[in-house]
């Protein structure tokens, strides 16, 4: 299965579209910034595959939260 | 800030643990819209502003907490609470603070920040407006900023020299100044993924306008402390001359 890449937009199980604004690669995890543009959500998620199955994890750790928003932002702030 | 940031950024923050499989997916044409970045660092930027409040108000109540479990009795009536509410800011702030500090704590904020800045005279605040969000978020970091600065140099505000006020004042003046170069250059970059005369450029574009005010208007400020420093010097030299004849 392929891996969820930058340059695309997924949608969910809610029947909501996502774009993948950022990924930040950590501790052979792969963590997903999500903006859903409709409603202006954002969400931090995990990627997860099983076998030819891609889910995502919401994160509900506010640490880590704070980490990956802070790495993503500065990320946008240099572009 | 705009609001529906804000509020995406307290959903963020109260996000539940949640697993939810991808249904479809498609590639965009090479990039993520521009809305989307917009979005992405706007409730980025909302969702640390946020975190930062929470840090402030956190550390505020604590102080709080601590005061009151040293002077608090658990049949405490409703006039004695206020008595020792009042005895709190006594023996923290300066007769002058105590004076102003009424009513919610957003007055609470406010009107203890100008008594702060006035103090200083470090006159950040000079304009009469209306205690919006943005002045708060403004007073909750100035007095963070303070009480950071009393408490690593135990200073006493109430007591100190002029002298002692005025260095404080210069301190205070660079990390306020540090902040709002900061803000100014996000808000700048932020300009970048806007689109001209969209709602969200003009925003933008108003609160680099607020941005830039602010750094005037303490930079006026500061040079009313330095002059005040010239003169200090000059009658120091007064009085030692003075002495000696």
């Amino acid at each position: 299965m392929e891996r969820i890449t930058k340059d695309e937009a997924i949608t969910l199980e809610n029947n909501k579209e996502y774009y993948v604004v950022e990924i930040v690669e950590q501790d052979e995890k792969r963590y997903l910034y999500l903006v859903n543009e409709e409603e202006a959500d954002v969400i931090v998620a995990e990627e997860i595959i099983e076998g030819e199955e891609i889910t995502i994890e919401t994160l509900d750790d506010i640490e880590k939260i704070k980490e990956i928003v802070k790495i993503v932002t500065e990320r946008l702030n240099k572009n | 800030m705009d609001s529906k940031y804000n509020k995406s950024a307290e959903q963020l923050a109260r996000q539940k643990k949640q697993r939810m499989r991808v249904i479809k997916r498609r590639k965009t044409v090479g990039v993520i819209t521009t809305t989307a970045v917009v979005i992405a660092l706007s409730v980025g930027m909302a969702f640390m502003a946020l975190d930062a409040w929470d840090r402030e108000y956190d550390a505020h109540q604590q102080m709080l907490a601590e005061y009151r479990a040293e002077n608090y009795r658990p049949e405490i009536s409703q006039e004695e609470k206020e008595r020792a509410n009042i005895q709190y800011y006594e023996d923290h702030y300066s007769p002058e603070t105590i004076d102003n500090l009424k009513g919610s704590i957003i007055n609470e904020y406010g009107i203890l920040i100008d008594a702060i800045v006035e103090n200083e005279k470090l006159q950040v605040n000079t304009d009469v407006e209306a205690l919006d969000s943005d002045r708060l978020d403004d007073a909750i970091d100035e007095y963070g900023q303070f009480k950071a600065t009393c408490e690593k140099d135990q200073v006493n505000y109430a007591t100190a020299s002029e002298e002692v006020r005025i260095d404080k004042a210069m301190s205070l003046y660079n990390s306020k100044i540090d902040v709002l170069e900061d803000q100014l250059l996000e808000a700048q970059q932020k300009a970048k993924y806007l689109e001209p005369d969209s709602s969200e450029f003009l925003e933008n574009k108003e609160t680099i306008e607020n941005i830039t005010r602010k750094i005037k208007s303490a930079d006026t400020a500061i040079d009313v402390v330095g002059d005040r420093m010239v003169t200090m010097d000059f009658e120091k030299r007064q009085a030692e001359e003075g002495k000696q004849k």
